[in-house]
Order: structure tokens, then sequence, then C-alpha cells
């Protein structure tokens, strides 16, 4: 802007300055909606095709049936995925949440700064790793490895899938354990030292319960993490949807099984798929999946937001 | 007595503490490594494989190991003495890097697109843009020029895809290094003028500019005469040896301490080189490693699985991810800006902000294959179009990742000083202003170094690919936008299962092999970014 503007332009300029000014606000106003609008499209679109699909197939069938065979036999039974999704989370929880948080422990109260610096991302790589590659690492290197100790292993197992989503979701854990971990004042762990307790027991009886909402929050999205996880599961426990056997426990791990997500692929995957039932129940599938990682990750944000505020 | 037997039970509990302290300590370590140290195994296997180093021959292994590591290993010792010859090295390597994939990159992504068919977008954004600019480097008094330039590119996009079947018929009678002239050698004398006006000092970034599009219009020409492929002539001209010749001469005259290290790739080279006419002439024969030139060039087959290969689905792959950095980039720094920098943090308007914030970390824990229902349902059922087409896996994989595109950009708008701001409006910048020109430019490298591990991930990324109906096993690269396309990942999902081991353990391995190449280029990037723009 040079003198030679009279000040009536330079008003005139400045006022298209403050129109413009609101246009790119306004603008950008808009990016930040629009995840909201992905969420409300997520919400729509699941919505909309469960619908379809209930008027098909009714809700009662399809909560409490206990066969799942929709490209067969049309039995839509979701009763058998939720359980072959739960077998694995609890599989993987039992790997990955004692495991995760021991490393955060390490992380945190052990190790040095330049093991840290080396560690930390180190772990932050399991879970960067495609997890189609851990689906053919469990399938293909994992399995045979496990036939040694279990014979009767079969070449789609649960067990091996639960290996490897528990190595993928160390890192959820032990992430979020340690930022809850370090976040307990310093001054509480000197209260311990004064009172002459060794470092063991200032982790876990002081430093451990005092970050315990910051861990229970990580367990949560870890646990949500795994059930929503898709191709690892896929490929390594196959597609077989059955009840929990019951007697004998340990065969659900090393027969082949099927997760809601799973299920959803295979339907995907299938040749020739038109507006049948089977497709509105992926649907039906998804929102039954969104609902529960959704409320978790909820559940997550609400505990964590509780511990922050214990030590602000 | 009473006290000494005091002392020995504290010792012993003394000891007991230690010892329990000492286990505790290393099961802890143990937990840290395991998962590390599986993976690690993991992946040795994996490579092994599908390099198959014990098929070669010890001679083979010893002809390179002398051509190429020994130099390599004498420069190394060398180079470390002194960290100006060691970083321009590590640097003229990745340059050189750089270029190759640029090269490849450029040959093959109009080869599968049509170049004609980029021709025609590129002449309908380009040239709008060129008049808007050109205007408003003769009247500086048109301030409006700068909104103006995303607008007629948007309308110039528009225009493009409408007139699409008309424009094609002119355009058609271009020869084709022409039209490589124009989408490759015009963007990369643009990128040359603008890295030696704000990245590297020492020339006239027009003249460089100029040099670059003069030369490459030679080379062109001179195919015609002596009878090379002009395209091809135009490409490897303009990707590789007018950059690495700029690379060079930049380092010769402005980089006296460290100029040496430019020798070190012309080792490596020279060693392959030596390494290849020995192995020829005595006969040596390397592993049979599933990993080839075929392997990367070929379209797979199910009934040979030495004439495998995976081309259409890493070009497909490398399509997707291009596309939707297009389509993401500007909405997710557009809602990290607004949140960082115009969001109000209180009152009923600050709740609404709370609300977004938390729904963009909601979104990032949605699984995976959700996202292929919302692109399922309401892109391709909404629209009504045919499933499996790139645009709508560049989409769905777009929004998979945009709340981490957003969180990170956040991250790095954050971490630009407060101090920056101020002082941006203590000399009368206004808001956009100081935006525009003060903290974006601070936080790019941040926003770039997110994206692009953002995008690294979508890489790997399958559930969501096989719910929108990308076809796993395909012949051909998509040759559009709205052509069937394919993924790296989907194949392997496709032959995951494949019974023979020549599948299995053979194609498979590599396949995930180069997944996880790429992956790895791509977090390559995103770390020499953060490092080199670290503060």
């Amino acid at each position: 802007m040079n003198s030679k503007d009279t000040s009536g332009s330079s008003l005139q300029r400045s006022g298209i300055k403050t129109q413009k000014e609101k246009a790119y606000k306004a603008l950008l106003l808009f990016c930040a909606i629009f995840t909201v609008i992905i969420t409300v499209g997520i919400v729509v679109s699941l919505i909309d095709n469960t619908f379809i699909f209930f008027s098909q197939i009714s809700p009662i069938e399809f909560f409490t049936g206990v066969n799942w065979h929709p490209l067969t036999a049309g039995e839509y039974g979701v009763l058998p995925l939720v359980t072959g999704t739960l077998i694995i989370t609890v599989g993987s929880a039992v790997i990955a949440l004692p495991i995760g948080l021991a490393a955060a422990i390490y992380l945190s109260e052990y190790a040095s700064e330049a093991i840290r610096a080396v560690l930390k991302p180190a772990l932050e790589i399991l879970a960067g790793v495609p997890t189609i590659v851990y689906g053919y690492f469990a399938l293909v290197y994992i399995t045979p490895l496990l036939k040694g100790f279990i014979p009767a292993i079969q070449p789609f197992n649960a067990l091996s899938a639960s290996i490897v989503v528990g190595i993928m979701i160390i890192p959820m854990v032990s992430s979020i354990s340690e930022d809850a971990l370090d976040a307990v004042p310093d001054s509480l762990r000197q209260a311990g030292y004064g009172v002459g307790s060794s470092k063991f027991d200032v982790s876990t009886k002081i430093v451990v319960p005092s970050a315990f909402s910051g861990i229970i929050s990580s367990y949560v999205l870890a646990i949500s993490r795994a059930i929503g996880e898709t191709m690892a599961v896929t490929l390594a426990a196959g597609q077989s949807p059955h009840m929990p056997y019951f007697p004998n426990i340990i065969q659900n791990l090393t027969e082949s099984t099927q997760t809601m997500t799973a299920a959803m692929v295979q339907i995907a995957g299938a040749e020739s798929l038109g507006q049948t039932a089977a497709y509105d129940a992926m649907f039906a599938i998804g929102i039954t999946l969104f609902v529960m990682t959704f409320s978790m990750n909820l559940l997550a944000e609400y505990i964590r937001n509780k511990f922050q505020e214990k030590y602000k | 007595m009473e006290t000494d037997i005091d002392k020995i039970t504290k010792n012993r509990q003394q000891i007991l503490r230690n010892i329990k302290g000492i286990i505790f300590r290393s099961i802890l370590l143990v937990a840290t490594l395991i998962g590390i140290v599986s993976l690690f195994i993991l992946m040795i296997y994996v490579f092994s494989d599908a390099i198959n180093p014990l098929s070669g021959e010890i001679g083979w292994y010893l002809a390179y190991f002398i051509t190429i590591i020994l130099p390599m290993l004498g420069f190394l010792f060398y180079a470390l003495r002194d960290p100006d010859i060691w970083g321009t090295s590590i640097q003229s390597f990745g340059v050189l890097f750089g270029v190759i994939i640029l090269a490849i990159m450029s040959y093959t992504i109009p080869q599968t697109l049509n170049p004609y068919d980029i021709f025609v977008y590129f002449l309908t954004i380009s040239i709008p843009i060129t008049i808007v600019t050109v205007y408003g480097y003769n009247n500086p008094k048109a301030t409006w020029t700068g909104t103006l330039i995303p607008i007629v590119a948007v309308f110039g996009l528009f225009l493009g895809f409408i007139f699409f079947d008309s424009l094609e018929v002119y355009v058609d009678i271009v020869e084709e290094w022409i039209v490589y002239l124009f989408i490759i050698g015009i963007p990369i004398s643009i990128s040359l003028w603008i890295i030696t006006k704000y990245v590297i000092s020492g020339f006239n970034e027009k003249k460089v500019s100029l040099y670059c599009f003069g030369f490459t219009t030679i080379i062109g020409l001179l195919g015609i005469f002596l009878g090379y492929n002009s395209s091809l002539g135009v490409i490897f001209f303009s990707t590789i040896i007018f950059p690495l010749i700029f690379y060079i001469s930049h380092n010769i005259l402005n980089n006296k301490e460290g100029r040496i290290g430019l020798v070190s790739p012309l080792i490596l080279i020279l060693g392959i080189f030596l390494g290849l006419t020995i192995t020829g002439q005595l006969e040596l024969s390397g592993p049979e490693s599933w990993l080839n030139i075929n392997f990367l060039t070929a379209s797979f087959s199910s009934l040979n699985p030495r004439e495998a290969g995976i081309y259409p689905q890493v070009i497909g792959s490398i399509l997707i991810v291009v596309l939707m950095a297009i389509v993401i980039f500007p909405v997710g720094i557009g809602a990290a800006i607004y949140l960082e920098e115009y969001a109000p943090k209180t009152g009923f308007l600050g709740r609404i902000t709370q609300f977004i914030e938390l729904n963009i970390s909601n979104l990032a824990g949605v699984p995976s294959v959700v996202y292929g229902l919302l692109g399922l349902g309401l892109v391709i059922n909404g629209l009504n179009i045919e499933r499996g087409l790139l645009l709508v896996a560049s989409i769905t994989l777009g929004l998979l990742i945009l709340p981490i595109v957003i969180v990170s950009s956040q991250e790095a708008i954050r971490s630009v000083p407060d101090s920056f701001r101020q002082g941006s409006y203590g000399v009368g910048g206004s808001k956009w202003q100081t935006l525009k020109n003060i903290v974006l430019p601070e936080a790019m490298p941040g926003i770039l170094t997110g994206t692009i591990l953002a995008l690294g991930r979508a890489i790997g990324e399958t559930a969501p690919l096989i719910i929108i109906g990308l076809s796993t096993t395909q012949f051909s690269p998509p040759s559009g936008i709205m052509e069937k396309a394919t993924a790296l990942p989907l194949q392997i999902y496709a032959i995951a299962s494949y019974p023979q081991p020549e599948y299995r353990y053979g194609v498979v391995a590599a396949g995930v092999v180069v997944l996880l190449t790429l992956m790895l280029i791509m977090n390559a990037i995103a770390i020499i970014l953060r490092n080199k723009y670290q503060r």
C-alpha cells in the first residue's frame, strides 16, 4: 500500500480485507465441521442399511441366533461372531495388557534417558506394521511353530491370531500407560523413598496405583483396538464361525473361528454382491462393532479426563 | 545378642529386597523387549524367504564384498572424521535415490493414466493460474490475486472434467514428448526455482529453471533427429540428469568443506558395475531371490510363481496414496488451523470446539473396516457408482487418516512460538496474513511429517479396500481415477493362503517385503524432514 492511495480506496480495500478474513475463517470452520460430517456419515450409512436388513431379518433372530451362514444357508445369528471376537480379544488382552504395563513401568521408572530414546520408538514400530503383514506372519510362521507344541492345532486358529493382535496392541497400552505413570508427581515417589521403600515398592505400591485410571483407560483403548482389528484375524483365524466350545476351552484357541470383522470381509469379498440380505448384514455387524468400539473409546476418554483432574 | 539377630534378619530382608528388585526389573525389561524381538525375528524370516540368501554362491557374495562393501567401508572411515563430508555423502545418497524414484514415478504414473489425459487437466488448471499470477505480478495493487489462485485451480479442474472429451481431441495432435515436457519438465523447472530461491543459496533461480526447461526441450528435439525416444529423453533428463548436474555444481561451488562426500554414491555405482562384470565373467550366480526385476514389473500369475509379479498393485497403491494426499491435505490443514488459531475456547462455542476435538479423537479410534462401510454405503451407493474405483479408494482411506493428519498438524501449529504471531500483529499483519506468512511456513515441516507418516500407514490398509470392492487380483494398473483399482496389500491377502509353498513362502514374502519397503521409504522421508527442520 503506498502513499498515493486516496483514503477512500484504502477504506474500501480494508473492507475487502475484512470480508476476505471472514471468508477464510468460514472456510476453515467448514474443514473442522467436516470431521463431524464424517461421523454423521458413518452413522447414517450404517443405520440406513441396518434398517433395510432388519426389515428382512428380525432383530431377535440376528441378536440371539447361534448360526451364521449368510452366503450359503441364509442364517443370520450374530452370536458366533461376537463370541469369536471375544475369544481373540481376550486372548490378545492376556498377552498385551501385562506386557504393555510392564513395558510402561520399565520405560517410565527404570530406563535411562538413552535407553528410553531407543526403546520407545522401537515399541511404536509394533503398531506401525500393517495388520495384513501380521496376519501373514501368524498364518505362515507362527502357526507352524505352535504346531510343534500343540499338535492338534489347525492351519487356521484363534491362538496365532490372538498372539499377533496382542503384539500389535502392546504399544497402545505401553504409550498411554507410560504417559499416565509420567504424570504421577515426583513428590509421591520421594515420599515413598523417604519412608525407606525400595524402588520395587515405590513402583508397584505408589506409582502404579496413582496412575490406575490412566492405565485402565489404556486397557480399554487397546481392547477396543483388538475388537476392531480385521486383516490379521481374517488371515490367521479363518472363516468358520461357531459358538464357543464349552467344557473344552482350549479347543476354542486351537480351532478356526470367525470374528465380526472377518465376517464383513468375507461377505464383501464374495462374488456378485447385489442388494441382498447378506450385503445389508455387513452394515448390521458394522453398527454392532461401531457401537462397541465407540462406547469403549468414550469410556476411555471419560476415565482419562477424570484422571487428569486429579493432578492438575 | 538381640541386636545381632536383628542385624542378620535385617540383612536378609535387605538381600531379599534387592533380589526382588532385580527380578522385577529384569521381568520388566524382558516384557519391553519381547514384542520388539519377536517382530524382529519374524522380519528376518520374511526377508530371508523373499531373498533366499543361502541360494547364492559364496564367490558371488565375495565379489560384491570386494567391489562394494570394502570401498564403501573405506570411504566411511575417511568420512566419519569430518562431519561436513559425512553429511554431504549421506545427502548425496538421498538425492540420488530421490531423483531415481522421481524418474520412475514420472515414467510409470503417466504411462498408467495416459499422459494426454494428465495433459488436459494440466492445461485447464495451469493456464488460469498462470494468467492470474502474471496479472498479480504486473499489478501489485491487486491484492485479490493470491486468493483467486486456488479458486481458479478448482474451477480449472471442473472445466477439465466437463470438457474432457472435446479437449482431448485437440490435445491428441501434440507430440508425446511435448506432453511430457509440459507435465514433467515444467513442474520440475518450477520446483528447482523454488528450491534455489528458498532452500539453497548461490544460484539465480530464474536462470536455473530456464536452463532446466531449455535443455529439456533441446533433448526432446534432438531425439527427433538422432532417433532415440524423445519422451524417455525428456523424462530422463529433467528428472535425473539436470537435477544431478544442479546438485553437483551447487556442492562443488558452494560446499568447499564437504564436496568430497559427492564421491560416495559414485563408489557405489562403480562398485555395482564392477561387481556385475566380475560375476558375469566368472559365471557366479547370486541368490534366487523372489524379489527381482520381473516381480516388480510383471503382473500376477496363478500358474507359475516364478513369473508372478506385483506391478499393477504397486502402481495402484502409489496412485491411491498420491490422490489421497491431494484430497485430504487441504481439509486436514484447514481443520487444524481452525481448531488451533480461530476456535473459541470458552463459552457455548467453546463447548462446540471441545465436541469437535472429542469427535476427532474418537474418529481416530473407529475400526478401519467401518470406514469401508462408509465408503460403500455413502459414496458408492449414495452416488450410485461402480464398486472398486480408484477415487473411492482414495476418499475412503483419506477419511480414515484425516483425524491423524488433523491431530499432528495441530501439534505442529501449536509448536510455533506465540512471539512469532505477536511480531506479525505488531507490524500490522491481519490474522490471515499472520497465518499465511508466519505460522504456516514455520509449521509446514511438522505438518508434512505427520501427513506423510499417516499416508505411510494408509499404504498398508486392507480391510476398507476389500469392503469397497477393490479387486484383489488385477492384471493392469488403474488407467484413470474412475477406473477399477487394486492395491498391494490386497494381493498379499489374496494369495497368503495359497497352499503351494512357492507362493506362501516366496511370492507373498516378496510382496510383504515390497510393502514394508514402501512404508519404510515414506517414514524415512518424514523422519528426514523432521530432523532437518527441528528447532
